[in-house]
């Protein structure tokens, strides 16, 4: 029997052979074959699961981030998308190419109209259905990020195409593993293991300007806070081009595989090569010193890049890609100022938005004392310049609560202290309160993130920019009255606050007075040598 | 379940059925797993107990991946009327890879610990990391298990593999409170780790629970169904 099968099949009529155009038909019609069976694999089915139940899940339950980074939700996607539908194409591809062996059919197949060159071919077609299925899932959750009245910033078109182009890359490196070795085992480790390789820069930590991590098809890496777009300066272009080189010579190497070695193949793998190499070099290039020279700036002055609102008498001074959120700022500034005298509530306030986009320390690095004093000297220096003497700063993140929170505290240390940018240290007694207070009672979304803060926190809450390490802070001594007057309707309390202002706003008043004020018990004081310096 | 009971003729089983069994597959992917914790550690970089951790982790799930392997049986068809029933013939595949599997385990947490950095190596928690492991092989058996009874083959590790994969993605994703892959550090660790001694149970049950015949399936579902429904 193996005789029959492997000797040339016998031509009953006088048809000619088949041109390059039937083959051509057919590896199409078998790639549509395949790719209507490997997109309902039960792996590509829980890819689409796993990629959209969580997100669903998200705006279910209310979890989901109203005011989403686009520059940052377009790379944040890649690596869970690529991982996914990569991987299902990979293992698909994998398992496709390997049917016959399974089935025992490879000899079989030899009497068919493609050879083996060609129906390789056909599998590396498929590999962009799943391309395409990931494109169009990327794009539905862009788009519905992207049409959120508080998105800030803007997406970029080639970080969205890394996805795609990824996945696919995967899946042609499934079809090679299958012409390589036959056995599906190579491909779940493949899986794994790019798995693992994507998210190595996490592991060991490159600096911030190093550009091995591009080499790879995405990285998990990611930069500690969200930048402006023009701050960014990610490669994704050329490394698009990168991206399309490896597809193409995966593919090539894949073809060779098979018994390809026709001209047309040599070509695909020599443009492959040069596109490698090229958007390999490009990507490659360090951050333009513009860019650094621009990050400083953005760090130390950023006065210069920002473009300023006036609400009221309030400015806000943002990045222009951040601008969307003043309204958010506002209203939870409102709610803050609403509980204090008219006097206090008509002075003008300025609030701007501070980024840490050069420098910033590795993970568990702190920053001393005079660091923070320096660096709020030159802020407060900056803000006189630019017209603002006293600024509230507020950073680019928000919509966790935890901002929101964070932000209405500092607004009311700066209603009391008029000290303005950089406020850092412990603020004690009665102004501790006081700061608690009225952060937890502006908005609901400010007291359920002063809620989460408590909750993750040890000894007391910190009210600052979390990007910058520094900020006031309120210990849970304070914070015990501070929740049973949030118990209280606020508009009862705000009357006490209103006619004790002086007293409530002076340093030198305790946390017991204001016991006394308000009836509630205080907890007594901790040991001496467990105090914190009061220095805020 | 009388085949279980039946110790003479398992023991007759041993050499034929570790005969049988595909050991290349289990061994490569243990090779892996190796390698992976066995790169960083010849070379210079010094890492920390939770990256070594997450190596160990990944160096585990290479293994199971290795173990979807051990319950594939091409003979599927012609033994299925032999006396001894499957929770033996699947218990007896997977006793014998248990010490290849113990045995790979103790040179990966080896490996880990005699490539640490200086102190780094006892911060490791190599037992809680050992109770994640077997976890992970765990689900794998079981899922070949449960493969098993739908295959007409024999041939599971192309469904249990993938499937391990999946597996782990929803771990991943499970929600905080009850997360699984948490950090050394992390105050939940302890209750993480109950919750992975909670999954290897649960897994080494439906193992057994897989095997169990006669397999009795929903009448939709049973080979031939649709074509009788359709004519």
């Amino acid at each position: 029997m193996t005789t029959t099968l492997r000797s040339r099949p016998v031509r009953t009529d006088d048809r000619p052979e088949p041109t390059t155009a039937d083959r051509w038909a057919a590896t199409v019609a078998l790639a549509r074959g395949e790719a209507k069976r490997g997109l309902r694999h039960p792996a590509t089915v829980a890819a689409v699961l796993l990629l959209v139940g969580p997100w669903l899940y998200g705006w279910l339950a209310g979890t989901a981030n109203r005011y989403p980074v686009l520059q940052d939700t377009d790379r944040s996607l890649q690596f869970v998308t690529v991982l996914l539908f990569g991987g299902a194409a990979l293992i698909v591809g994998n398992l496709a190419v390997l049917r016959p062996r399974r089935h025992r059919t490879t000899a079989l197949y030899d009497v068919l109209v493609l050879p083996v060159a060609w129906r390789t071919a056909a599998h590396l077609l498929t590999t962009l259905a799943f391309g395409l299925l990931a494109a169009v899932l990327v794009a539905v959750l862009v788009t519905v990020a992207a049409v959120l009245p508080g998105a800030a910033g803007r997406l970029d078109p080639y970080e969205l195409l890394t996805t795609p182009v990824a996945v696919v890359l995967l899946g042609a490196v499934g079809v090679l593993l299958a012409r390589l070795v036959g056995s599906v085992l190579v491909a779940v480790l493949a899986v794994l293991g790019s798995g693992v390789l994507m998210m190595a820069p996490d592991l060991i930590p490159l600096s911030d300007d190093s550009r091995l991590a591009w080499f790879l098809p995405v990285t998990s890496q990611d930069a500690p806070v969200p930048l402006p777009v023009d701050l960014l300066a990610r490669p994704a272009g050329p490394h698009l081009v990168y991206l399309t080189g490896l597809v193409a010579l995966v593919a090539v190497a894949a073809l060779a595989r098979a018994g390809a070695r026709g001209r047309r193949t040599v070509t695909a793998g020599l443009l492959g090569f040069a596109l490698l190499v090229g958007g390999g070099v490009v990507q490659a290039r360090p951050v333009d010193d513009a860019v650094v020279a621009a990050r400083i700036t953005a760090t130390d002055n950023p006065a210069a890049q920002q473009t300023c609102r006036r609400i009221d008498r309030v400015s806000y001074c943002a990045f222009p890609d951040f601008a969307p959120w003043v309204d958010a700022w506002d209203e939870v500034l409102r709610g803050v100022l609403r509980r204090v005298p008219a006097a206090e509530a008509e002075q003008p306030l300025a609030v701007r938005q501070r980024v840490w986009a050069h420098g910033y320390p590795e993970a568990g690095g702190v920053t001393t004392q005079e660091e923070r004093q320096a660096r709020a000297d030159a802020w407060r220096r900056g803000d006189v310049a630019a017209g603002t003497p006293s600024t509230i700063s507020v950073g680019t993140r928000w919509g966790r609560g935890q901002e929101e929170a964070e932000f209405a505290g500092l607004v009311a240390y700066e209603v009391m202290s008029r000290r303005g940018a950089g406020a850092d240290g412990m603020v004690c007694g009665a102004r501790g309160v006081l700061v608690g207070w009225l952060a937890g009672q502006a908005t609901p979304e400010t007291a359920a993130g002063l809620r989460m803060a408590d909750e993750n926190s040890w000894g007391g809450i910190q009210f600052g920019e979390p990007s910058f390490h520094q900020g006031v802070s309120v210990t849970d001594r304070e914070m015990v009255v501070v929740w049973e007057l949030l118990r209280r309707p606020a508009d009862e309390v705000a009357v006490v606050v209103r006619r004790n202002w002086a007293e409530l706003t002076a340093p030198d008043t305790s946390t017991e007075r204001v016991g006394e004020l308000f009836g509630v018990t205080v907890p007594p004081q901790v040991p001496e040598d467990e105090r914190g310096v009061c220095t805020a | 379940m009388y085949g279980v009971s039946r110790f003479g003729t398992m023991l007759a089983l041993l050499r034929p059925t570790a005969y049988a069994m595909r050991w290349v597959p289990l061994l490569a992917a243990c090779g892996f797993g190796l390698a992976v914790v066995g790169v960083p550690s010849a070379t210079a970089v010094v890492l920390s107990a939770e990256d070594l951790s997450t190596l160990l982790r990944v160096g585990a799930m290479a293994g199971a991946l290795g173990a979807a392997f051990v319950l594939d049986d091409p003979a599927e068809r012609s033994i299925a009327v032999v006396p001894t029933q499957r929770p033996a013939r699947h218990l007896l595949r997977v006793l014998i890879a248990l010490p290849v599997l113990a045995a790979w385990w103790v040179g990966m947490l080896a490996v880990t610990v005699a490539g640490a950095g200086p102190g780094i190596g006892p911060v490791v928690p190599l037992a809680d990391l050992t109770v994640e492991a077997t976890a992970i092989v765990a689900l794998v058996v079981a899922l070949a298990a449960m493969a098993r009874r739908r295959s007409e083959s024999g041939i599971v590790s192309t469904v249990a593999a993938p499937a391990l994969l999946v597996g782990l993605v929803v771990l991943y994703l499970v929600p905080e409170r009850i997360a699984l892959f948490v950090v050394p550090d992390d105050p939940r660790w302890a209750a993480a780790h109950d919750r992975w001694s909670v999954l290897a149970i649960l897994a080494l049950a439906g193992f057994l629970r897989a095997g169990i015949e006669p397999i009795r399936r929903p009448p939709w579902s049973r080979p031939g169904a649709a074509r009788r429904l359709t004519g």
